[in-house]
């Protein structure tokens, strides 16, 4: 049997926001770390920014499809799907079976060039606070 | 705060490249028109505000917050990701089903 990839800390090394995250404009580049679960740490490279925990979309919300604008994939320089990888941001509090995962702002990844943003998906009725642990459970 | 006052169809510019035009003035409600360059990202301010805290909060997690998730969802999983990664339907993988290649290419800006 064939085992599927899944998304390693040395398939996605480095990622760079050039606006960084929402709230955090000093830091653009970031280390991909893990993937255990489809969990991943985006950890800063440069700036004071915050390490972020952050969850394989498609893993965990198999029905959540966002749509990038024009102007956005062309930032992203993501003209075929296939390079694209969402993630979303992860609040993890004191209990862990209510971590929520943020899907009306993803970042979205090219994994062919690791260019990524943070994307604001206004207008596509995506939960700002998601719970994640309820979604690995349905999965 | 730098205060204009403007008509309808009348602009002011930020910069060299980014023009703001007051479109229609309807009892309360003003629409704006933005041109500005693909880099430059708009956002109506309270929805930028919203993710912001959103982004605060999730970056206050404690150092071992991804461990201790990762641990969390292999106990509430049928198919752990890590002990059995051979169900090709349990790997998280980078793939286009979470954007549509049609829609990528086909969409307005929308402004958020």
């Amino acid at each position: 049997m064939t085992t599927a990839p899944r998304p390693q800390a040395t398939e996605l090394a480095t990622i760079r926001l050039d606006e960084g995250l929402v709230g955090f404009p000093g830091t653009e580049h970031y280390s991909v770390i893990g993937g255990d679960g489809g969990v991943f740490e985006l950890a800063p490279l440069d700036g004071d920014g915050p390490t972020f925990v952050t969850a394989v979309a498609g893993f965990f919300f198999p029905d959540y499809h966002p749509v990038l604008d024009d102007v956005t994939a062309q930032r992203l320089d993501l003209s075929d799907p296939d390079d694209a990888l969402v993630l979303v941001i992860v609040t993890v509090g004191a209990d862990i079976s209510a971590a929520y995962g943020n899907l009306f702002a993803p970042v979205v990844v090219n994994t062919r060039t690791g260019a990524a943003e943070q994307v604001v998906l206004s207008g596509q009725d995506f939960p700002l606070r998601a719970p994640l642990v309820a979604a690995a459970a349905g999965r | 705060m730098l205060v204009l006052s403007r008509r309808p169809q009348e602009s002011f510019r930020i910069g060299h490249d980014i023009v703001i035009t007051v479109l229609e003035v309807s009892g309360d409600k003003v629409r704006i028109g933005i041109d500005a360059p693909s880099h430059v990202k708009v956002h109506r301010q309270e929805v930028y505000l919203e993710v912001q805290k959103a982004n605060l909060e999730a970056a206050s997690a404690s150092p071992s917050a991804a461990a201790d998730l990762a641990a969390a969802i292999r106990g509430t999983s049928a198919k752990p990701a890590t002990d059995e990664p051979a169900d090709e339907s349990a790997a998280p993988e980078p793939e286009a089903t979470d954007v549509d290649g049609k829609d990528v290419q086909g969409k307005d800006r929308p402004a958020s």
